[in-house]
């Protein structure tokens, strides 16, 4: 999710260039940026087999060597459509997601035609972030090239857009209006970074760090390792209470580690109560920063990205039991596929399966998002309840929530019909883990009938149909709500970790 | 906004709780299942009002106003109380010279006023019985000699739907008799907004019941059919009543100086309207029931049913699968039933186990784990302070420390703790959750991570299962550091002890906490 008030495209239609070049062709910034229009169709996550109407995004994305086009995932996010013009106009060429890194927010587009590139000139990227003087924040709005001053802020720490992923962000205070659009940032006519999003003057831009490390990798993708992240939930030790309990002698530093999740990079190695006190050799301080020879304090996750990437193994010392005791992580990437409940679905389609007319889906926060912007508190209790205490904690023998997201009214199901969002436990007394698992148990009725098998603290435990009218049902259901499909399974099982690494959550 | 359903429910019950504190009527209630009426055993009902002149007048002068000086405890602040709330509200002098009117009137009382018919002498009372789960009270003059003369209204049975009934009351304040006339206009179980927990029978009528009527009597033919108690928001011309056979309950049951209160089967249970779900359990032709889908521990149903048994037969009556049985004219939820019995007695059953039919009686009781999710009345929190961590059960009042919107505001960790995980876990229904509410900063705990509203599961060592186990835990505890173990995402606070126990007095007094707890 875009964090805080992203401007919509009203606005930034509305909004008045700032400068506009002499001679656009002769100018570094009009032959390094390009617009591109992005028209796009989600997923209804409330009737899973239907598509959302098409939309548009307009937003920016910066030629670099390749020849590419760098933008932001968000901004590809469900495109089904891709043009990019240039100098302010349309032009006929349709870019391609080449790659995409949903985690790091980062995309690279291609264009079959090479006379596409010819009169552009790619962006050079700037060897490091500045931490001072006036950026330039630009993009083409109206034929024209706006290039607004942008001032530095700070660098922070923190979550991406989409995922779990923590890296640097350069935060700037613009003059743009409405960016957050992928809208390239430069200094001196190098691209330093690229904004992701915008409230009100406040634009948070990846940084070149970041950008240098994704073009390195993502011209291969198919060898693309992916940005780590420690993937373990800790918190500030600066309680001396606590560090004295833990045997820490001196002022509190490093990090209290509490829970680590299955497939992450500390599992196996990492034990709650460990005090994390260095990474790769630098020391961590009590509230998890480290001493950046460049940008100074920043977020310990800013190791990770900066410096390795997942599979390297690093060197980290820890304090247990009152001993300083040195250890090594493999590194590991967000591990999407190891959350009981997902930050998001991926870019595949999502999965659910409808038999009966009950309504099968996975529990994701794709999902709760359908309660609106305030869905934290507005979601079932039920459900968010689940989201907050377990979002993490996945084992191998509990992988994914299944819901019984709703029931379509029908005589076969009579009875059921006003529930929704239920929990799924077991179906015909095999444990349901995934749509998948639906739709394997309901292939094997216990006699005559199907038996599903409710969470606890479900309005009603138990639903039994009638297997031998099942069939007939699902499809008089199908055609009746007007569903193509009685199931889309996930396109693959989810992954394994690459080796036996259990959680301690 | 879309698919707001499930919250929806919560909010019309937020909307009363949190009216429930301050309002005399005009509370919002929460419809829940359509329901039946049942013809008056005690007195053929009529579709005449009373005829105005001498009755009215012998029924005004039995109709009593009531003011009532009260103070709640502060949940916040468990050691202090909240300022002085001057409420009122109508009552009715019933055989034995005492006066009959709502617990919501007179919850939480310092100071009881009772002002007779065109009277304006104060006359100090005292509540006898008090029902907060069916927002009745029983209140005693101290003089009982004041009310010789007043005539006791006789109790009459439930109103037949379209029948004329006329409220008596004081409504918004005023210190002159109000009567209004309406109809019946459903009868039914609803939400009781007092308590916040607990459905019975009710009247609805189109009379006028605003603040103020609230324990006022409902009249027809000079018996009165019910007590004026609620009214729904958002609804025109829709005021609630207590039926008298819930009056009669509430009389029956503090007969003996003791009001024990409603006991409860201590069962959830799902209708049975899919053939296919009758068929696996056996049900033959025209069999009926619903399935008995969970049994908390120690509630009146453990040991004698089990999770999957098919009920029947409840007091006799058939239940249809929807979970309702015939009651007079109209239907009623089974469970109306067992809120007919006291503490005590049995309630026979019949359920299908396995393809048997058996016959069951369970002996009701009442089931004081419920009460955790009911608003609290006549009662100070219990709390511990200990170094300035303030700790306390966990309850609906604390969850509603977080404002009227609790459900909307509260910690989701928290709220799951109080209203979802004893449903995933019924053996918690046995345990009292501790929270640590808040710190009363200080250097001693000025690095505690975590002191807000969390959950605690063990200290130094100790599995919490009441407030009391805290203390224990604390003041048993001889080594170096106290450790408090939270219940989520296993987080931590620790406590010097040795500097701890030195700055605890200190704290206590910088805040003003003249005792450290109240148990």
């Amino acid at each position: 999710m875009r964090r805080g008030v992203v401007t919509g495209l009203g606005l930034l239609i509305a909004a008045a260039p700032i400068a506009a070049a002499e001679s656009p062709r002769d100018e570094p910034y009009p032959r390094s940026v390009v617009a591109i229009t992005v028209t796009y169709q989600g997923w209804d996550e409330d009737r899973p087999w239907a598509r959302t109407r098409p939309a548009v995004r307009q937003a920016s994305a910066v030629f670099v060597e390749g020849p590419w086009l760098l933008t932001t995932a968000q901004v590809v996010a469900d495109a089904t459509f891709i043009q990019a013009d240039k100098f302010g106009r349309s032009s006929r060429a349709h870019p391609r997601v080449h790659f995409m890194d949903r985690e790091a927010d980062l995309a690279l587009l291609a264009v079959d035609d090479p006379a596409f590139f010819e009169d552009l000139r790619p962006a050079p990227l700037a060897a490091h972030t500045p931490l001072e003087g006036t950026l330039r924040s630009v993009r083409w709005r109206d034929q024209q090239l706006e290039s607004a001053a942008s001032r530095v802020k700070r660098m922070l720490v923190e979550a991406s857009s989409y995922g779990r992923l923590e890296h640097p962000f350069l935060w700037l205070q613009t003059d743009l209006d409405g960016g957050g659009w992928a809208e390239p940032v430069f200094l001196d006519g190098r691209l330093v970074g690229l904004t992701v999003s915008q409230n009100e003057q406040r634009a948070r831009v990846i940084p070149v760090e970041m950008l240098a490390r994704f073009l390195e990798r993502a011209r291969r993708p198919e060898s693309y390792p992916a940005f780590p992240i420690l993937g373990a939930m800790w918190q500030v030790n600066t309680d001396p209470s606590v560090t004295a309990w833990l045997g820490q002698r001196g002022n509190p530093r490093g990090i209290l580690i509490r829970q680590i999740p299955w497939g992450s990079s500390g599992c196996g190695v990492l034990k709650p109560w460990d005090i994390l006190l260095s990474i790769d050799g630098k020391a961590i301080d009590a509230e998890g920063f480290f001493t950046h020879p460049r940008y100074g304090q920043l977020r310990f996750p800013a190791i990770f990205v900066m410096d390795h990437v997942a599979g390297d193994v690093v060197p980290v010392q820890v304090l247990r039991q009152g001993q300083v005791t040195d250890l090594t992580l493999t590194l590991r990437a967000y591990p999407v596929e190891t959350d009981l409940v997902p930050a998001r679905g991926g870019p595949d389609p999502p999965p659910y399966l409808v038999a009966g007319g009950l309504v099968f889906i996975d529990l994701d926060v794709d999902y709760l998002r359908t309660w609106g912007r305030d869905w934290p508190s507005k979601a079932p209790l039920r459900l968010i309840g689940r989201y907050h205490l377990d979002q993490l904690a996945q084992t191998t023998g509990r992988r994914r929530i299944v819901l019984l997201k709703s029931v379509l009214p029908s005589g076969y199901a009579i009875g059921y019909e006003g529930l929704e969002d239920q929990p799924v436990e077991t179906i015909n007394g095999l444990p349901i883990d995934s749509i998948a698992d639906v739709d394997d148990a309901l292939r094997r009725p216990e006699g005559e009938f199907h038996t599903i098998v409710l969470s606890r603290d479900s309005v009603r435990r138990e639903i039994v149909l009638d297997a031998a009218g099942l069939e007939a049902a699902t499809a008089h259901i199908l055609e009746d709500y007007r569903i193509p499909a009685a199931k889309r399974l996930p396109a693959s099982p989810l992954p394994e970790p690459p080796v036996a690494c259990p959680g301690d959550f | 906004m879309k698919r707001s359903r499930t919250t929806r429910r919560w909010s019309t019950a937020v909307l009363a709780v949190g009216l429930a504190a301050g309002v005399l009527a005009g509370l919002a209630a929460a419809p829940i299942r359509p329901g039946p009426s049942k013809p008056s055993p005690e007195k053929p009902a009529t579709d005449r009002a009373p005829a105005p002149g001498a009755d009215e007048e012998s029924i005004r002068k039995s109709v009593v106003r009531l003011v009532n000086y009260a103070q709640r405890g502060d949940w916040l602040a468990p050691w202090e109380v909240t300022q002085v709330d001057q409420r009122s509200g109508s009552g009715f002098v019933v055989e034995g010279g005492t006066i009959l009117t709502n617990a919501h009137v007179v919850s939480d009382s310092r100071l009881l006023l009772v002002f007779l018919d065109r009277d304006p002498t104060p006359h100090p009372a005292a509540v006898v019985h008090v029902a907060h789960d069916c927002d009745l009270a029983m209140v005693r003059l101290q003089d009982p000699a004041v009310l010789k003369a007043v005539p006791a209204l006789p109790i009459g049975g439930l109103p037949r739907l379209r029948s004329v009934v006329e409220t008596f009351g004081y409504p918004a304040g005023g210190t002159q008799i109000s009567v209004t006339r309406g109809v019946v206009s459903r009868i039914d179980d609803q939400l009781y907004v007092h308590s916040g927990v607990d459905s019975h029978l009710t009247v609805q009528t189109d009379a006028a019941i605003n603040p103020g009527n609230s324990g006022g009597p409902v009249v027809q033919e000079g018996r009165v059919v019910g007590v004026a108690f609620q009214a729904a928001g958002g609804l025109e011309n829709v005021g609630y009543m207590i039926p008298t056979e819930v009056v009669r309950r509430f009389l029956r049951d503090s007969a003996d100086g003791r009001y024990d209160g409603y006991p409860d089967l201590g069962i959830r249970t799902a209708g049975m309207e899919n053939p296919a779900a009758r068929r696996k359990a056996g049900m033959i032709g025209s069999e009926s029931g619903v399935r008995v889908d969970a049994i908390d521990p120690g509630s009146s149903a453990d040991g004698v049913l089990q999770e999957g048994d098919i009920l029947i037969h409840v007091d006799g009556r058939p239940v249809a699968n929807d979970g309702t049985v015939e009651d007079g004219e109209l239907r009623i939820p089974f469970g109306l039933l067992a809120d007919r019995r006291q503490a005590g007695e049995p309630v026979p059953l019949r359920v299908l186990r396995g393809g048997k039919r058996l016959d069951l009686s369970v002996a009701l009781k009442v089931y004081p784990p419920y009460r955790r999710q009911a608003n609290v009345y006549d009662v100070l929190p219990r709390y511990y302070v200990y170094a300035g961590l303030v700790f306390v059960p966990l309850d609906l009042e604390v969850a509603k420390t977080y404002g009227d919107d609790w459900i909307a505001k509260g910690d989701r960790p928290l709220l799951d703790a109080l209203l979802h995980q004893p449903l995933r876990e019924p053996a918690l229904r046995l345990r009292e959750r501790v929270v640590l509410l808040r710190a009363l900063n200080h250097p001693v705990n000025g690095h505690v991570a975590w002191n807000r509203y969390q959950v605690v599961e063990r200290v130094n060592g100790r599995t919490i299962d009441r407030l009391e186990d805290v203390i224990a835990a604390v003041e048993s505890n001889d080594q170096e550091f106290h450790v408090i173990e939270l219940a989520h995402h296993r987080r931590l606070c620790v406590l010097d002890r040795r500097a701890a126990d030195a700055a605890n007095a200190g704290i206590l007094e910088t805040y003003g906490v003249a005792e450290d707890r109240r148990l």
